[in-house]
C-alpha cells in the first residue's frame, strides 16, 4: 500500500513537470497542428482524386463508356490518417524522448534526487511512478489526438466514423501508446546509463534517426517496386500473381531487404497500424480477426521491444546513477 | 594591440575545429554519417542492377503468358549517377542533424563553461569572434562534405561494373558542394537559437523543428504527397502529380520557403535527375543561407556576454 502511495506521488509529479514544461507543451501543440494539417492535405488529395475521376468520365463518350471501366475513388475515413500515423512515428517518438529523458535529467544528480533516495523508495518504486506518470501523460496525448483526428475528419469528410472504424481506430491508438512509451524508457535508460546528460539526448536523437527514419528508408528504396515513379510492376501491367512469381526469383535479395526492415521498431508499429487502419489496401475494409491473423508477429515484436525497454529503464535505475552529477 | 588581432582571430578558428574533433556527439554521428555515405553507393548501385534483372524477368515472365506489347525497360535512359541518390536523403537526415549539432555546440560549449566575458577582454572586436565563429563552422562543415565526396568516390571504385559517364566525378563534386550549401543553412540555425534561447534543451530543439518543418511539413503541404515523401529519392525524381486547386495554390505560395524541396531540386540537377528549375533553387538556397548567417551575426553582436552568470 505504501509502495503504490509512492509510486502515485512520482507519477503526480511527473505529470505536474510535464504540464509545466513549455518545451513539451510546444512539441504537443506542433504535433496536434500536423494532424490537422496532414487530415487537411489528405482530404484535398481525395477530392483532386474526385475531380479527376469526373473529368476522366465526361471525357468519355457512352459508346467508350462501355468498354472501358472507370473506378471511382472510394472514401474510407481510416485512411485519411496515413499522415497522422507518419507524423506519430517520427514527431511522437521525438515527443517521447523528450518527455523520457526530462524526467531522468530534471532530478539526475540533484539534491532532489538525494533527498528523495534517503527515504524509502524502492528501485521498482522509482521506475514505476516514472512509467506511470509516463502513461498518464502519452494515453492523454494519444487520446487527444484520436479525439482530434474524429474530429477533423468527419468535419472535412462529412462521413462518420462506423462501430467498427472507431475499434480499429482505438486499438491503433494502444499501438502508438506503445510505440511512445518504447522510447520514453528508451530515452530514459540512456539519460542514466551516459553520464553526460546533453551527451545522452544526443545519442537518443542518433539512434532515433538510425531506427525511425534511416533503417526504414534503406528498406524502402531498395524496394523494387519503388524504383518508378507510380510502380514498377503497375508500370509492367503486371499482375499479382506475376509480380510474385518474379520476385521470388530473387528471394535472397527480398530477404536481405525485410530483414532491415524489421529490425526496426518504427517498422513493425507502421506495418500493424497500416493494417488496422487499412491504408495497407489488402486489409481495407477487412476484420479485426482477419487482420490480427496476419499481423500478430509485428504485435508481438512491438511488444517485445516496449518490454525490452522497460527492463533497460529498470536496470538502469540504480541509485548510485540517479545521484550521479551529469559533468 | 591590433598586429596581434590576426592571431586571436585565428585562434577562435582553430579552437572551433579542436574542440569540435574532441565533442563524442558529433564524432558519433560523424562516424554514422561517413558509414552510410560508404554503403550508399553499395545500396544505390545493388538495387539499380536487381530492378534491371527484375525487369528482364518480368519480360520473361509476360512472353511465357503470351503477351506481346512489353513496356519498355522503365530505367533506361535514366542517369547513372543517380546511383548516389542515397545520399542526398543521407544529408537531408544525418548531414542536417550534424550541421545543427556543429552550429548549436559552437556557441553552447563557450556558453555553458562561461567563457565568453573571458573571450572579450582579448584583442578582438566582437565582428571579427563572429567571423572566426562562422568560419570555423563553415570549415568544418567543408571538411566533412570534401570527406564524404572521397568516401562516395572511393566506395564508387570498389563496384568494377559500376561505370560513371565522363564527367561524373565533376558532377559528383557539384553535388556535395550544393549539399555544403544546404548545411550551411542548418549549421547556422543551430547557432542562431544557441544565441537566442536561454535554455539549452530548447536551443537544440528549436532548430530540430525548422528542420522537422522542411523535410516534412512543407513538402507534403506543396505536392500532397506523405510527409514521409522526401525520404524516397524515386518520389524525388519523378513528377509530381496535378493535385487540384489546393496543393497549386500551396505548392505557388510555400514552394519558396521549402529549403528541403530547394535542396533536392538544385542537387538532383547535379546528378542528372533534374526536376524543375536547379539553378533558380540554388540561388534560393544561397538566399537562405545568406540569411541564416546574417541573423546569427546579428544575434551575436547583440549577445550579452554576462547574460548567462546570473542564471
Amino acid at each position: 500500500m505504501k509502495r503504490l502511495r509512492i509510486i502515485g506521488i512520482i507519477a503526480k509529479k511527473e505529470v505536474t513537470d510535464a504540464l509545466r514544461n513549455s518545451l513539451f507543451a510546444t512539441l504537443a501543440f506542433f504535433l496536434l497542428l500536423l494532424v490537422g494539417v496532414s487530415i487537411l492535405v489528405a482530404s484535398f488529395a481525395f477530392q483532386s482524386q474526385v475531380a479527376q475521376y469526373h473529368a476522366a468520365l465526361s471525357q468519355l463518350s457512352p459508346d467508350q463508356l462501355k468498354s472501358i471501366v472507370l473506378t471511382a475513388p472510394a472514401y474510407y475515413p481510416l485512411q485519411m490518417l496515413r499522415g497522422t500515423i507518419e507524423y506519430l512515428e517520427v514527431i511522437g517518438a521525438i515527443i517521447a524522448l523528450v518527455l523520457g529523458y526530462l524526467a531522468i535529467a530534471k532530478e539526475k544528480g540533484s539534491n532532489a534526487s538525494r533527498l528523495l533516495l534517503v527515504r524509502p523508495v524502492t528501485r521498482g518504486s522509482f521506475v514505476g511512478g516514472k512509467l506511470l506518470g509516463a502513461s498518464i501523460i502519452l494515453i492523454a496525448l494519444v487520446l487527444g489526438i484520436g479525439v482530434f483526428s474524429v474530429a477533423a475528419v468527419t468535419f472535412v469528410g462529412h462521413v462518420a466514423f462506423s462501430a467498427s472504424e472507431l475499434m480499429k481506430l482505438g486499438l491503433v491508438l494502444m499501438y502508438t501508446y506503445g510505440y511512445l512509451l518504447f522510447f520514453f524508457c528508451f530515452s530514459a535508460a540512456l539519460a542514466l546509463l551516459v553520464p553526460n546528460l546533453p551527451r545522452a539526448l544526443m545519442l537518443a536523437f542518433s539512434l532515433w534517426l538510425v531506427f525511425v527514419l534511416i533503417i526504414p528508408q534503406i528498406g524502402d528504396t531498395m524496394d523494387p517496386d519503388n524504383q518508378v515513379p507510380g510502380g514498377f510492376f503497375a508500370h509492367l501491367h503486371m499482375t499479382q500473381d506475376g509480380q510474385t512469381a518474379v520476385i521470388n526469383q530473387f528471394r535472397r535479395y527480398e530477404n536481405f531487404r525485410n530483414a532491415l526492415e524489421v529490425s526496426s521498431v518504427e517498422k513493425h508499429y507502421e506495418r500493424l497500424t497500416f493494417a488496422t487502419l487499412g491504408i495497407k489496401t489488402t486489409y481495407n475494409d477487412k476484420s479485426l480477426g482477419f487482420i490480427m491473423h496476419d499481423k500478430w508477429p509485428d504485435l508481438l515484436v512491438l511488444l517485445v521491444f516496449l518490454m525490452g525497454s522497460i527492463v533497460l529503464a529498470y536496470l538502469s535505475a540504480r541509485p548510485s546513477r540517479i545521484m550521479a552529477a551529469s559533468p | 594591440m591590433s598586429a596581434r588581432a590576426p592571431s586571436v582571430f585565428a585562434s577562435v578558428v582553430r579552437h572551433e575545429l579542436t574542440t569540435l574533433a574532441r565533442e563524442k556527439t558529433f564524432l558519433l554521428l560523424l562516424a554514422i554519417f561517413m558509414a552510410m555515405t560508404f554503403f550508399s553507393v553499395y545500396i544505390g548501385w545493388s538495387t539499380r542492377t536487381t530492378t534491371e534483372a527484375i525487369y528482364h524477368a518480368s519480360v520473361a515472365y509476360l512472353a511465357a503468358q503470351g503477351v506481346t506489347s512489353i513496356v519498355a525497360d522503365p530505367l533506361t535512359g535514366v542517369s547513372p549517377l543517380l546511383v548516389f541518390d542515397n545520399m542526398l536523403v543521407y544529408l537531408l537526415l544525418i548531414g542536417a542533424l550534424l550541421a545543427i549539432v556543429i552550429g548549436h555546440r559552437s556557441f553552447i560549449r563557450e556558453r555553458a563553461a562561461g567563457v565568453l566575458p573571458l573571450v572579450f577582454v582579448r584583442p578582438i572586436s566582437r565582428a571579427r569572434y563572429i567571423g572566426a565563429k562562422l568560419l570555423g563552422i563553415l570549415l568544418a562543415l567543408t571538411g566533412i562534405v570534401f570527406a564524404t565526396y572521397a568516401v562516395s568516390a572511393f566506395s564508387a571504385a570498389f563496384i568494377p561494373a559500376l561505370r560513371l559517364p565522363a564527367g561524373g566525378y565533376a558532377a559528383l563534386l557539384g553535388f556535395y558542394a550544393v549539399s555544403l550549401v544546404y548545411l550551411a543553412f542548418f549549421a547556422a540555425a543551430g547557432l542562431f537559437f544557441s544565441v537566442i534561447m536561454k535554455n539549452e534543451s530548447t536551443a537544440l530543439f528549436m532548430p530540430i523543428l525548422v528542420w522537422v518543418a522542411a523535410v516534412f511539413i512543407l513538402p507534403e503541404l506543396t505536392t500532397g504527397q506523405n510527409p514521409v515523401a522526401l525520404l524516397n529519392p524515386v518520389t524525388l525524381t519523378g513528377a509530381i502529380p496535378d493535385q487540384g486547386l489546393f496543393f497549386t495554390a500551396a505548392h505557388r505560395l510555400l514552394s519558396p520557403f521549402s529549403v528541403g524541396q530547394l535542396y533536392t531540386r538544385s542537387a538532383l540537377g547535379m546528378l542528372g535527375g533534374g526536376i524543375g528549375n536547379s539553378i533558380a533553387s540554388l540561388f534560393a538556397l544561397l538566399a537562405y543561407v545568406g540569411v541564416a548567417i546574417g541573423a546569427s551575426a546579428f544575434a551575436l553582436r547583440r549577445y550579452a556576454v554576462t547574460r548567462d552568470l546570473y542564471l
